[in-house]
């Protein structure tokens, strides 16, 4: 018979621990991240929204762009961008920022979310529903504010940290990646509690088999 | 750490210009996975490369130890794949700043596997 020597065990259950690894990430880091990667700065607040029950929590990231970040000058466009631009008042963006930003967008939302009870569901539970939900689904999309002159966005904060712990060999986390808990109220307090358990191969119990050595 | 990371490429690549017939290229299966998510992490930066560190590349670099690797040959495939990828170019229309940066990713790409 082959045994197997696991890992020893020592509580009375004998319950097979689940390595993992912890992370505490803080607004400061996610932002740093993000600004690293687009390389420039923009402004930022996040908001953390209770759900149906206290322990569940969500938050909110709001983000604003200046246009000369992310709008392509006039002199960068080829030709006939610069003359579809000029007739139709389009406005094309940085193909390379709206493709950093883009793996942190929300998807859209839309009727067909109503239909989807379990996300809905989901979303109550962490607190994302009613006016909260609208809102997000508003800025889900670069929105432009005429009075203050800067782009809008709201970027999901759970996307920008499974991707700040992702292994850059594979772009995916090394094991199962759970936010467990979020802290902290304000902007500069709110932090994430993350574990990303690793992939084991827990073995069933291989020792000596009941029939071996109990004579019912 | 070095200011950005184009001054950490440019300080690690020699000046040797890269030259490969892109239609004569093919990349071994084993690159392909590791192509595809350093080109999706970094295309979006290919701007801002003189702004930026890539703390994952200049540590892979810079923990490598260069005796070990001195008679490790590149595939061809590698820098074709990374300037499409990153610069929508073919190799031959980099400038020496581009292939500075190829040529670094292309070795963090081969230690990496």
């Amino acid at each position: 018979m082959e045994t197997t020597t696991n890992t020893q065990v020592v509580n009375k259950a004998g319950i097979e621990p689940i390595p993992s690894d912890r992370y505490v990430i803080s607004t400061a880091q996610v932002v740093q991240y993000l600004q690293d990667k687009l390389g420039f700065g923009f402004g930022f607040d996040f908001t953390r929204w209770v759900g149906a029950v206290p322990d569940n929590s969500y938050v909110r990231m709001r983000c604003v762009f200046q246009s000369s970040d992310i709008i392509m000058a006039a002199n960068e466009t080829d030709f006939v961008t610069r003359i579809l631009n000029k007739n139709s008042a389009a406005i094309t963006f940085k193909d390379t920022v709206i493709d950093t930003l883009k793996p942190y967008m929300y998807p859209k939302i839309d009727e067909s979310l109503a239909q989807d009870q379990e996300a809905i569901q989901r979303m109550y539970k962490i607190g994302l529903f009613g006016e909260r939900l609208m809102e997000v689904a508003r800025y889900s999309e670069l929105d432009y504010c005429e009075q203050k002159g800067v782009w809008r966005l709201y970027l999901a904060p759970e996307k920008i940290i499974v991707d700040m712990l992702s292994d850059p060999k594979t772009g995916k986390p090394n094991g199962d990646l759970s936010i467990i808990t979020v802290l902290g109220t304000s902007s500069e307090s709110i932090r994430w509690e993350v574990s990303v358990s690793r992939k084991t191969n827990v073995l069933a119990n291989t020792d000596l088999s009941v029939e071996a050595v109990y004579r019912a | 750490m070095m200011h950005s990371f184009q001054k950490f490429c440019n300080s690690k690549a020699t000046n040797l210009p890269i030259t490969i017939d892109p239609d004569n290229v093919i990349v071994e299966e084993k690159y392909l996975n590791i192509l595809d998510v350093t080109i999706k992490d970094l295309r979006g930066r290919r701007e801002v490369f003189d702004e930026i560190n890539v703390v994952y590349v200049e540590n892979a670099i810079n923990n490598v130890n260069l005796e070990e690797i001195a008679d490790m040959d590149i595939p061809d495939g590698i820098f074709v794949k990374l300037a499409e990828g990153i610069f929508k170019k073919k190799v031959s229309e980099l400038n020496a700043d581009q292939q500075s940066i190829i040529k670094v990713l292309a070795v963090y790409i081969c230690i990496s596997i």
